[in-house]
């Protein structure tokens, strides 16, 4: 489940912040206007969902094609580091 | 010193407490009850050669204060800013020092060239930075990392009997980027960060 600081990394690359828990009003954006309002940053967490799970996806996917490319198995390539 | 048989039979107990205490060669005297939790100490410019004193407090705990705090902080600024952890101590005298225990639970970093510190703070100043640069978190692949956690111990002589607050700052590591973040929770495992602060007697 998407968090708060997971939110402003998908919506304010940017943009400096700090954030404590999932409180809008913990935002500091060190001196700047908000990068983003308070109903962006709240119907947004569906959307990190989302955004998290393609990420996550697609390191899964890079990681297979490099031990496809590589002919071996994952349980391998974690012999081969250990 | 010792005293003799005679003078100290011939002296009768005035309160309760009071005690009789050899002043000179065959001399006794008698020390009135001393004050609640003193304890008896050789002073040669006393009259009788010894009083009532508070004890030393030398390296004793005199008090110790716990906070522990579990939800997640972060930041993508290099600039610090708190993690939310932060204690507060009155110590009783000037010269009594703090020991500082802190234990960061719960740090991950996201980026793939991001890096954590962290330093300790006694009100505005920092006395001590703990981690910098990439010495919890590095900047290689996979994007992801996370640390069981950090800490440190750390003997401070703040030199006030006024409240004094500690607290740990975060930041991402100069010239990197990416988020840091403490106290990280995964569902309902909750990562908590503590503090502990120890007056010493000097």
């Amino acid at each position: 489940m998407a968090t708060g600081a997971d939110v402003l990394t998908l919506l304010c690359p940017n943009s400096e912040w700090t954030i404590t828990g999932n409180n809008y009003d913990s935002i500091d954006w060190f001196g700047k206007s908000p990068a983003i309002t308070r109903e962006q940053f709240e119907t947004s967490f569906e959307k990190t969902d989302a955004w998290l799970a393609e990420k996550k996806a697609n390191i899964a996917a890079t990681k297979q094609a490099l031990l496809d490319k590589l002919g071996i198995t994952e349980e391998e390539a974690k012999l081969l580091l250990s | 010193m010792a005293v003799s048989k005679a003078s100290a039979n011939a002296i009768t107990p005035a309160a309760k407490g009071a005690i009789a205490v050899g002043s000179g060669t065959n001399a006794a005297g008698v020390l009135a009850a001393g004050t609640n939790n003193y304890v008896l100490t050789a002073d040669s410019a006393e009259t009788l050669g010894v009083k009532w004193a508070a004890p030393a407090a030398g390296g004793k705990v005199l008090q110790v204060v716990n906070v522990t705090y579990g939800t997640e902080t972060a930041t993508n600024s290099n600039t610090y800013s708190d993690i939310g952890l932060s204690a507060s101590i009155t110590p009783s005298s000037t010269s009594n020092k703090v020991l500082v225990i802190v234990d960061v639970a719960g740090i991950i970093k996201l980026g793939n060239n991001s890096g954590q510190k962290l330093r300790l703070v006694r009100g505005s100043t920092t006395i001590l930075e703990f981690s910098a640069g990439n010495g919890i978190t590095d900047n290689a692949t996979p994007t992801n990392i996370n640390v069981a956690g950090a800490g440190c111990n750390y003997l401070d002589s703040p030199a006030t009997t006024s409240s004094t607050t500690y607290k740990v700052q975060q930041g991402v590591s100069d010239g990197l980027n990416g988020t840091v973040r403490c106290q990280h929770a995964v569902g309902s495992l909750v990562s908590n960060s503590s503090i502990t602060l120890l007056e010493i007697g000097a």
